[in-house]
């Protein structure tokens, strides 16, 4: 068994003078294993395969076998950087403390977010904030601006917060070679998610 | 046409059973284990230094929105039982049992609380999340399938002991395991399917048709930990680096079972994962995802190389895998 060219694989009749199996494993746990390692390879495979957009048979696929991949955690697509790269989302917040104070800021911050990974995870909340919610009567219900501006008035005791969603486009190579800056004020663009009471409810 | 026919499936059954039942030394897993570990517990250490921001009762991803968003799956979270004065109790408890993992003592118990531990935390938190906790939970995941706890170790260390103790014999041989080779050979098949999804994935974007995508990636300032922007002149640079990521991840699935490809295709994904850490400041991916291609590495040397350095007994070679001829066959059958 080492090759296309392999005696045993040319001549598939039992050899009775073959060595005893080395793995040790009888054939009916072998069969019972097999089973098993392709019901969850056929799992790892279904799991991007079914990530929108996907085939009707795909999504099929998900329905029966949801309960093992989610239990599994293998629900991921895998799709980094894909289909495009794209830009940053950054949020920034203004608060109001019960004593009329102004606090400002802005998530990720890498001066005050430190080591490295939990800039990325403070990261990955503005990035995957649109992800964060349910789908309800055919459109979607985002929590996060809810649920940050729950956050940030527990933890700087504030009445209110204003939240904006920042996107930071990237320039072009020829914008670079022409001198353009990275920090580029006209990079970044502006879009108001509200104002927030301390419970989470949007106000007027 | 019968007989062809049978020659053939017995051709298929036999590569099936020699790809994954044939025993291998476990020092590989081992090494990942160690591996994975040391990232494990480097990542919940981080979790722990912003802990209620994160798990609190006023974190930021709401306890009571993110179960709403989990009602009809079956994602599970032990975070739902955790009193809120307990929570630094609870996470430091769960660094131990990494700590425990990484030192390989009650492994098959601690290499399934690892996991529990990591799904758990995942689901509290989704939307923090990235590539290094999917992998994270991966690698942990095929760590608990097989004995990974039977090389570099102290459940093999205190094992040994006892055994000089009891009769004063030398350090017991570890045998080839079959359990150890399929741990091994699904992460090296998750891994492929990483990859290969990566690639795909990235063909329905116009930038990896343009060739600029990779410009996109270095120049977000966001991402970047290194100024790239000096590649801005060097544009066809950027066309090589964009398509070679794309053909690589996209062949990756395929060359890497070739035994004359494979160090190629290992040295290509692991430049390309030094540049995410080094340029794009993902040091922790790019880590974690060497580790996954370590599968890859041959098994023998790494057991002899163990061997060596903890002067422990190795395996039989005449009884343990040959990795380079069983992928070749895997190729050939492919």
């Amino acid at each position: 068994m080492t090759g296309r060219s392999s005696p045993s694989l040319t001549q598939p009749q039992t050899d009775k003078t073959a060595s005893p199996d080395p793995s040790g494993w009888s054939r009916p746990k072998k069969i019972i294993v097999s089973g098993l390692i392709a019901f969850h390879l056929f799992a790892v495979v279904l799991s991007p395969a079914s990530t929108r957009p996907s085939s009707g048979l795909s999504q099929a696929g998900w329905d029966l076998f949801q309960p093992y991949i989610e239990l599994m955690y293998l629900n991921h697509g895998y799709r980094f950087f894909a289909p495009e790269p794209g830009p940053s989302t950054l949020i920034s917040y203004t608060l109001t403390t019960a004593d009329g104070e102004t606090v400002t800021g802005r998530i990720p911050d890498r001066k005050t977010m430190w080591p490295r990974l939990l800039y990325h995870r403070y990261f990955m909340l503005t990035e995957n904030m649109n992800s964060f919610g349910i789908v309800g009567d055919d459109e979607f219900i985002p929590f996060g601006p809810e649920s940050y501006a729950r956050h940030l008035c527990a933890k700087f005791d504030a009445k209110t917060v204003s939240l904006t969603r920042i996107t930071h486009w990237f320039p072009t190579m020829e914008q670079v070679r022409n001198g353009t800056k990275l920090t580029a004020p006209e990079s970044y663009t502006e879009e108001s998610l509200g104002r927030y009471d301390r419970h989470g409810k949007r106000l007027p | 046409m019968m007989s062809t026919l049978r020659n053939y499936f017995t051709r298929v059954f036999d590569q099936w059973d020699q790809f994954f039942f044939t025993p291998r030394d476990p020092a590989l897993t081992g090494v990942i284990r160690i591996a994975t570990g040391l990232m494990l517990v480097y990542t919940y250490v981080v979790w722990g230094s912003d802990l209620d921001s994160f798990f609190g009762e006023h974190a930021w991803l709401d306890g009571e929105l993110v179960r709403q968003t989990q009602s009809e799956s079956y994602q599970y979270s032990f975070w739902w039982f955790v009193p809120n004065h307990l929570i630094h109790v609870v996470h430091w408890s769960c660094v131990a049992v990494f700590v425990l993992f990484t030192l390989g003592l009650w492994t098959r118990l601690t290499a399934v609380l690892s996991f529990v531990i990591l799904v758990s935390y995942a689901y509290r938190v989704p939307v923090a999340l990235f590539g290094l906790d999917q992998i994270n939970a991966m690698l942990t995941m095929y760590l608990m399938v097989g004995p990974c706890g039977e090389r570099l170790s102290l459940d093999q260390w205190w094992k040994n002991r006892q055994a000089a103790k009891s009769s004063g014999e030398l350090p017991s041989q570890v045998r080839p395991s079959v359990a150890a080779n399929i741990s091994i050979r699904l992460i090296q098949i998750h891994m492929c399917v990483i990859y290969f999804f990566a690639g795909v994935g990235k063909l329905r974007g116009f930038s990896w048709w343009a060739g600029d995508a990779m410009w996109q990636a270095f120049a977000n300032l966001e991402y970047q930990s290194r100024d790239m922007t000096w590649l801005a002149h060097y544009p066809k640079l950027i066309d090589v680096m964009t398509h070679t990521t794309v053909l690589w991840e996209i062949t990756f699935c395929m060359l890497v079972w070739r035994p004359l490809a494979r160090p190629f295709m290992l040295i290509l994904g692991v430049l390309l994962h030094l540049g995410i850490g080094a340029f794009m400041g993902m040091w922790t991916f790019a880590l974690i995802m060497m580790v996954g291609l370590s599968s890859f590495l041959p098994s023998d040397p790494v057991a002899r190389g163990v061997s060596r350095l903890f002067r422990t007994g190795s395996t039989q070679p005449d009884e343990t895998l040959s990795d380079s001829n069983t992928s070749a066959n895997l190729a050939n059958a492919l």
